[in-house]
């Protein structure tokens, strides 16, 4: 294969993937109103193989939306509520005693909701902590572990995790090990006042619109691996580990505000997840390779999960947005 | 469509053809600035010429003569704007435009999110895989539609170097005026006042050559004051006479104890003519002091001939090392009478006065002709002001703060201040006060002894069960012979097996 006819097959990859990106979206917001830059991040995640934690007021769709792109994306779709008095084996699943044909009885185990495709975690800061890190290993190791028996779990695989960040009594807060698991956290807003009218619309007619299936488990895969194939040239990426470096506090180019107020910066994981959302934006944009553009709109998602507020600023009322806002501002693009 | 493609060479070669109109575009700008720069040394080239000639005007109402020579000035003149000629040569020197900053500049003119400098990077790259490829190609295919909107060079302005003529000309014209600019005599007429130069050299035989060189731009009155005192006093005689220029006008003005008096009338007044009047001595002297020329320093190594004046005129006079001090006739001989009492009370304009030190020094000679050294009571001030009194810590300094650990001011936190707690502290939590007050009330109470209920003793019962595995003790060898052997002679007894 000569050169020309590489870059021709790049083209066409890059072509499909904007296409199919655009199908799922479009099929998606055939039932969600509004809630665009949500459902780009959402999918973002999805096709930058990672997990998203989606955070918001009750009402505002987060679980609807992760049914809808489950839907749309034909892969196996499981729902978990989390509860405080859930326990792992509630999820990962456990052995039960079932009946043989022989009449006898023997011990078989039954998967538990974490053994899917694209998992609805709902208000995972409701469980308890030995219930979230059973998360853990599920999501990093894409498999769980259950006794002596090892399961592997099918990819494409993607939590999506919502939380309520305004009733916290009886939740427990994520550790910052779990979060940092997270590629994304989306933070979900009130609809603009004139989707408010479409949203009444589809609701309240009695005929919700049903999603339709226009992918497949194996084209996200094939997708994910052209996205990982977008080259990043050297700006962009010294961009993004200057931004990442810039939200430590201490660092060369920390700002003012990194250095008060933040406890804990993010880690090397945050350039891994910038750069993988970055490619994914890339190509949705229609462009071949990652640009500085393309770092800074997915910094917030990445990085504002991934830094921790210490006692000052949370008296003072900061906000781990307005940290990476400062750091967006103050770290510059390096020269070309 | 794989026919329309070019090869990475011919990408590289077309990255290449875009980069340098935007490079030469890029030095255009830069030469443009540079022209802009050299009709800037329009300012520096006059700036000089018009400060010399502000000066020379200033000094030369002082009497003072600032005028240099042509070529002197006209070498100052070139400095600054050759200094910045260098300084923008090197600017621009140091100035070039790679082709990957050009491209990136072209990225951002065209917004075309770094397509060309990614591309210009990718181009570099011995293994190109489909995507840099593809993004080498997107790049060109964005540079070939956006060829409309490219940024056009800039024309090239023809240089106009006529501010720079005209600054010249400018320059030339007020060093002339500068040097045309000559000293106020600020004196009496010429012919009254040669004379009384001549009278002042008469009288100060050791005038340096170079004062005497000063010329007609010396001011006569100030020589005057700076002679020694017995030479004043023969110069005042001799020009008692004369017209009064307003040099002395403006000395009566400061000086009314000395107006409409005698030479030896004012001779006294600038001696010993305050007797009997030692609480405002200073200030009347205050009036010459002012008028007392900066040449006085020279003055003083002459103490031997003014003693030898001194001893000429000592007869009428009680105390000459008092003199002009108002401490004279009708005076205590202790150093410590009222004279010193009265020099207390001077006010602080006369401390405050450079020149002081030289009155420092003559009054140290003073001391030792009245027998020994004494106290300069002339500088002593209220006492500082050390309170250390606690401000509920609003960081503000008070009135009365001087700096030395009074109220308020940063020192405050030096010494005692620091150990009590009422003292303000830069607070380490950067957040908001808690509102409110909190009140913490200690009380001292003497520790009571408490009567504890009684637990009743209880003999323990056998051992039920097996106690478990029980780490034996090291035992040192000689007791434990004792205690095998009483528990063996226990056992011939028919004690507990």
């Amino acid at each position: 294969m000569n050169a020309n006819e590489q870059a021709e097959v790049a083209e066409r990859d890059a072509q499909r993937f904007r296409d199919v990106h655009d199908r799922i979206k479009r099929e998606v917001q055939r039932f969600i109103v509004g809630q665009e830059p949500v459902l780009d991040a959402a999918l973002t995640a999805l096709f930058a193989g990672g997990h998203v934690m989606l955070e918001g007021v009750p009402g505002l769709g987060k679980t609807m939306l992760v049914k809808s792109i489950g839907q749309a994306v034909d892969v196996p779709f499981s729902r978990i509520q989390f509860t405080p008095d859930m326990m792992p084996a509630d999820i990962q699943g456990t052995n039960v005693l079932v009946d043989t044909d022989g009449g006898g009885h023997e011990l078989q185990f039954q998967e538990g909701p974490l053994v899917s495709s694209l998992v609805l975690a709902d208000e995972i800061n409701r469980a308890t902590p030995r219930t979230q890190s059973a998360l853990l290993e599920a999501m990093q190791e894409r498999q769980i572990s259950v006794g002596r028996r090892t399961i592997k779990l099918q990819e494409p695989y993607c939590v999506m995790a919502t939380q309520n960040p305004v009733e916290q009594e009886g939740t427990y807060p994520l550790p910052e090990a779990q979060l940092d698991r997270f590629l994304m956290k989306i933070v979900v807003g009130y609809p603009k006042i004139e989707e408010y009218e479409a949203i009444v619309d589809r609701t309240t007619a009695g005929q919700e619109p049903e999603v339709s299936k226009v992918s497949s488990a194996d084209e996200i895969l094939e997708l994910r691996k052209v996205a990982l194939a977008v080259p990043v040239p050297q700006r962009a990426k010294r961009y993004a580990i200057h931004l990442v470096v810039g939200a430590q506090p201490g660092s060369e180019f920390a700002p003012k505000s990194v250095n008060e107020f933040v406890a804990l910066g993010p880690s090397p994981r945050a350039v891994q997840a910038l750069m993988l959302c970055s490619k994914v934006r890339a190509l949705t944009e229609g462009r071949f390779a990652v640009s500085v553009d393309d770092v800074k709109a997915v910094a917030h998602d990445v990085l504002r999960h991934r830094v921790l507020i210490n006692f000052h600023g949370q008296a003072d009322g900061v906000t781990t947005d307005r940290v990476v806002a400062e750091v967006l501002g103050h770290v510059q693009p390096p020269a070309a | 469509m794989t026919d329309d493609r070019k090869s990475p060479e011919q990408l590289r070669e077309a990255l290449r053809q875009l980069a340098e109109p935007v490079a030469q575009d890029v030095q255009a700008r830069h030469v443009r600035d540079e022209t802009a720069a050299l009709r800037g040394l329009a300012w520096p080239t006059v700036a000089f010429p018009l400060g010399y000639l502000v000066l020379t005007f200033l000094f030369s109402r002082a009497g003072v003569d600032l005028r240099m020579p042509w070529a002197l000035l006209l070498a100052l003149t070139a400095v600054l704007p050759i200094w910045r000629v260098l300084r923008r040569r090197e600017a621009a020197r140091a100035l070039r435009v790679r082709e990957v900053e050009a491209l990136s500049m072209l990225d951002r003119e065209l917004d075309l999110s770094d397509r060309l400098s990614a591309a210009h990077e990718f181009s570099g790259d011995q293994d190109l895989d489909g995507f840099r490829l593809a993004a080498m190609h997107d790049a060109d295919r964005r540079a070939r539609e956006a060829r409309g909107r490219m940024p056009r060079p800039l024309p090239r302005e023809p240089e106009n170097a006529a501010p720079m003529w005209l600054a010249g000309v400018a320059a030339l014209c007020l060093l002339y005026l500068a040097t045309q600019v000559t000293p106020v005599d600020r004196g009496a007429p010429g012919g009254a006042r040669g004379e009384r130069q001549a009278q002042v050299a008469a009288a100060e035989p050791r005038e340096e050559p170079r004062d005497e060189g000063a010329g007609p731009e010396r001011e006569p009155p100030r020589v005057e004051a700076r002679q020694p005192r017995r030479a004043q006093q023969d110069a005042s005689d001799s020009s008692a006479g004369e017209d009064e220029n307003p040099t002395e006008a403006q000395r009566k003005g400061r000086n009314p104890m000395g107006s409409g008096r005698s030479a030896e009338a004012r001779t006294a007044a600038g001696g010993g003519s305050e007797r009997g009047q030692p609480s405002n001595q200073a200030q009347s002297t205050k009036g010459g002091k002012a008028q007392k020329p900066k040449e006085k320093k020279k003055d003083k190594p002459r103490a031997d001939e003014r003693e030898r004046a001194d001893e000429v005129e000592k007869p009428p006079q009680e105390s000459g090392s008092t003199q002009g001090r108002g401490s004279g006739k009708g005076s205590s001989k202790s150093p410590t009478a009222s004279p010193w009492s009265a020099k207390d009370q001077v006010v602080t304009d006369e401390e405050e006065d450079p020149d002081e030190d030289e009155e420092v020094d003559d009054e140290n000679d003073e001391s030792k002709a009245r027998g020994g050294v004494q106290p300069n009571l002339r500088q002593r001030k209220p006492p500082v002001n050390r309170d250390l009194q606690i401000s509920m810590g609003n960081g503000q300094p008070q009135d009365d703060a001087n700096g030395r650990g009074g109220p308020g001011g940063p020192k405050k936190q030096r010494g005692v201040a620091q150990l009590v707690l009422g003292v303000t502290f830069p607070d380490h939590v950067s957040a908001k006060p808690n509102p409110g007050i909190s009140k913490i009330t200690q009380e001292r109470i003497e520790p009571q002894a408490q009567q504890g209920d009684q637990v009743p003793g209880e003999s323990r019962g056998a051992r039920a069960a097996p106690m478990g595995h029980l780490t034996r003790r090291a035992l040192p060898p000689w007791m434990q012979d004792i205690v095998r052997s009483f528990y063996l002679s226990l056992r011939e007894e028919g004690g507990p097996q």
